[in-house]
């Protein structure tokens, strides 16, 4: 192959890896779309959006039916979208960096810990009303506990880390155990609790987009940007660190240290997803195996690419979780029901492991 | 050949369905379906009124006669023929009862009894009057107080006890960590420290001690009734009265009950049905009590036209769900049940922690938001309910006058303690809360 072919070929096949990237991201805003249209309130496709642009252009609601549907699209459905948009690509992005990172396909956002230690903090203050920050109560009490607990076990892993040599393998042990310990406390508690706060703990741990404020999704949305735009920035050593580590040396880099920088903005990325809407399972572990089947591993585009994909696939979840039964499910539960046969279907079709 | 083979298939596949739609009906063997039968659910109460007494012989010789129709209580042993044995148990059961009101030493009987549980009617057995009993579930010990069968009780479920009305129920010894359960293990316990249990009362649903068959395995009655709604509560505090041997006394707690109840139908059954207010009952944080809920029936009881269109008993609304908010739902009062006690509560904190789920509702803004105390005898919330939604037909005056006559009948407790209505936080309005909290 000459090199004016082999160029040729390149240009191809960066072509088709940004068509992809382009594609999910357009996939996303018309996801965003749909979501902002969907639900248990009767309004119309177009009538959704014309309460939209009113609201944009300041026109005020007059009668009591007009005030109703503009709260329930601009202070319920848009913050949701954005919501959807933002912990989507967040654990999409995670997820990706976490399996490179770990050099390993079952790794997702959570395989620190996060969601159990998550759990935890919730159900502490949903069952037994214990806040980390006294006299706080309620949903930002809830946020605030899940987020600190969900460091714990990422912290415990860093600590061991620095002190004794620990392969990914072992990262991902460590992860686990905690996971079983901070799982059986979050057990207990339940046991105990009233069936009201169970439900509640219940619907916390499986994950809900329903909980998306004004006041809360700049957080997520911070969180989900900064995310990315740190890990597009790592893309190339994570592409060096999915190799092996002998590799990352001889190329300059300090294969664990870096390891264990992206484990942490991994884990504080996720911890504040995580607090506002519960542990949505799936996603982060779906969306980059998913991309890669089509666009292969190399992290420049497996990060932008499973950012747009993860939002696509929570977004479209949410619209069907919001439009089922008679009050809608949390959509982690819809996560897990569409996205794992599309997987399945997936790998079975493909012709050549994406993987490597 | 063929057809033959196929009539017989068809024969066959029509017995099979046959037997399985009867087997279906007749689930668990002894379930009735009865109506008209009053509200003592005692077998032998064959003229359906609130008592065992004279007249039930009567009225059982008239269908022995042929003279009356056969009543759904009339078989008195339950043995599926009314006849001279059926009169000899209902004389039994009036000399019993005579016995016990005049305080006369009496031998124990056998009785048989309906009970609802998680929606049947079910046939209940045991040897009454029940002496010593273990209670589980808030609403069910307050009916034990108000017949005044509180001597009764020998050990309570744990949980939280609101410690001002059940004063004279906590100090008793705990058999969970639940106001749901009964823990088997900690019941024998207390049975072999402190002596046999006739029963353990408790309400009619399957959340409500799930591991019934351990307690009637070891011979302890699991007695359920209803307590929560309005006329099933009636019902059930007539039958618990008898079993307890307290007839007397919860016929007087139920004319108390009659009288609230008959004085609210009399002021709004009368409201046009344009005129009638609109309402949704909720329950725990945000269930929304559907068709088939006792807080649905009560707050329809209190005289509003009650919106909600779904046979289960609740639907959740979670903050961010929007089915709630569609204008079928938007009701005039929202009434969220929820336990205060008679105690102190923080209103302000109430309000902040239960109206979350429910600010961006027409009601709410329009103030037709209200916490109601969920521990009142179930009359009694009826009637601040009515109060609330029709606050000229049901006074302020007429509500204090009748809660303040049940504390000094029927709380014995509280009465001692000279407890006056306005020492307690009975309802929660958007007017009491300060600025901040709404």
């Amino acid at each position: 192959m000459g090199s004016d072919e082999l160029r040729s070929e390149y240009r191809r096949y960066t072509l088709r890896k940004t068509l992809f990237i382009i594609v999910c991201i357009i996939g996303s805003v018309v996801a965003v779309g749909l979501s902002l249209s969907s639900g248990k309130y009767d309004i119309g496709f177009l009538e959704s959006y014309q309460i939209l642009f009113d609201h944009i252009a300041g026109i005020v609601p007059m009668t009591p039916t007009e005030v109703m549907e503009d709260y329930v699209v601009w202070d319920l459905r848009v913050p949701r979208s954005i919501a959807g948009l933002a912990v989507g690509a967040g654990l999409g992005v995670c997820g990706a960096a976490m399996q490179s990172s770990l050099k390993n396909p079952l790794a997702d956002p959570y395989t620190t810990g996060i969601s159990s230690g998550a759990a935890l903090g919730a159900t502490l203050m949903i069952t037994l009303g214990i806040s980390l920050i006294p006299h706080l109560g309620g949903e930002l009490a809830i946020a605030i506990n899940a987020f600190f607990f969900s460091l714990i076990p990422a912290g415990m892993i860093v600590f061991i880390s620095v002190f004794k040599k620990t392969s990914p393998t072992s990262m991902i042990l460590i992860g686990v155990a905690v996971t079983y310990v901070f799982s059986a406390t979050t057990s207990l508690l339940m046991l105990y609790a009233v069936p009201e706060d169970l439900t509640e703990a219940y619907i916390w741990a499986v994950g809900t987009l329903g909980k998306a404020t004004w006041d809360n999704v700049p957080y997520l949305c911070v969180a989900a940007v900064g995310g990315i735009v740190v890990m597009q920035i790592y893309a190339g050593r994570l592409n060096i660190l999915a190799l092996n580590d002998e590799s990352a040396v001889s190329l300059g880099l300090n294969a664990k240290r870096l390891r264990i920088t992206i484990l942490i903005m991994i884990s504080v990325v996720t911890s504040i997803l995580v607090s506002f809407t519960g542990t949505i399972g799936f996603v982060g572990l779906v969306a980059p195996h998913m991309v890669r089947i089509f666009i292969g591993s190399d992290n420049r585009y497996l990060i932008p690419a499973s950012a747009a994909f993860g939002a696509v696939l929570l977004l479209a979840s949410d619209c069907i979780s919001k439009s089922v039964g008679s009050t809608g499910l949390p959509v982690g539960v819809i996560t897990a029901l569409i996205g794992g046969p599309l997987f399945l279907l997936l790998i079975m079709r493909q012709r050549r492991s994406a993987w490597g | 050949m063929n057809k033959k083979i196929i009539a017989i298939l068809c024969v066959v596949i029509l017995a099979i369905a046959g037997i399985a739609t009867v087997l279906i009906l007749n689930k668990g063997g002894d379930k009735l379906a009865y109506d008209d039968r009053g509200r003592l659910m005692i077998f032998g109460n064959a003229n359906n009124d609130d008592r065992i007494d004279g007249d039930d012989v009567e009225y059982l010789e008239a269908i022995i006669a042929g003279d009356k129709e056969k009543t759904p209580l009339a078989d008195t042993n339950c043995d599926g023929v009314v006849d001279a044995e059926d009169v000899k148990a209902v004389q039994g059961m009036i000399e019993l009862n005579e016995k016990i009101a005049s305080g006369k030493p009496y031998t124990k009987t056998e009785v048989h009894y309906l009970y609802p549980y998680a929606g049947d009617e079910l046939v209940g057995q045991l040897i009454y009057p029940l002496e010593h009993v273990a209670v589980v579930g808030t609403n069910v010990a307050l009916t034990l107080k108000l017949i005044k069968a509180t001597d009764k009780i020998e050990c309570r479920m744990g949980g939280v006890v609101d410690p001002t009305l059940f004063s004279d129920i906590i100090a008793k010894s705990e058999i969970s960590d639940s106001v749901f359960q009964a823990d088997f293990e900690r019941t024998m316990q207390f049975v072999a420290k402190n002596g046999p249990l006739d029963a353990l009362i408790t309400l009619d649903s399957q959340s409500y001690v799930p591991n019934h068959q351990n307690f009637e395995d070891a011979g302890i009655k699991v007695v359920r009734v209803s307590a929560s709604d309005g006329l099933e509560s009636i019902s059930g505090a007539l039958t618990l009265g008898y079993l307890l041997g307290l007839a007397e006394e919860s016929q007087e707690y139920v004319e108390f009950c009659d009288d609230v109840l008959g004085h609210i139908a009399s002021k709004v059954n009368g409201i046009k049905d344009d005129k009638r207010v609109t309402s949704l009952s909720i329950t725990m944080s945000n269930y929304i009590s559907g068709l088939s809920s006792d807080f649905y029936a009560a707050t329809e009881m209190a005289g509003s036209k009650n919106l909600a269109d779904w046979d289960a008993t609740t639907k959740r609304f979670n903050i961010g769900d929007e089915w709630l908010l569609n204008e079928k739902y938007d009701a005039d009062f929202l009434i969220h049940m929820r336990s205060m006690g008679y105690g102190e509560v923080d209103p302000d904190e109430m309000w902040e922690t239960y109206s979350i789920y429910f600010k961006a509702m027409g009601a709410y803004t329009d103030g037709g938001y209200y916490l109601v105390n969920g521990n009142m005898p179930v009359a009694l919330r009826i009637l601040y309910m009515a109060h609330i939604f029709y606050p000229d037909l049901l006074t302020e005056e007429y509500l204090t006058e009748k809660h303040q006559y049940c504390i000094d009948n029927f709380l014995e407790n509280l009465a001692e303690q000279n407890y006056k209505v306005a020492d307690g936080t009975f309802i929660i309005s958007m007017d009491m809360i300060s600025e901040g909290s709404i």
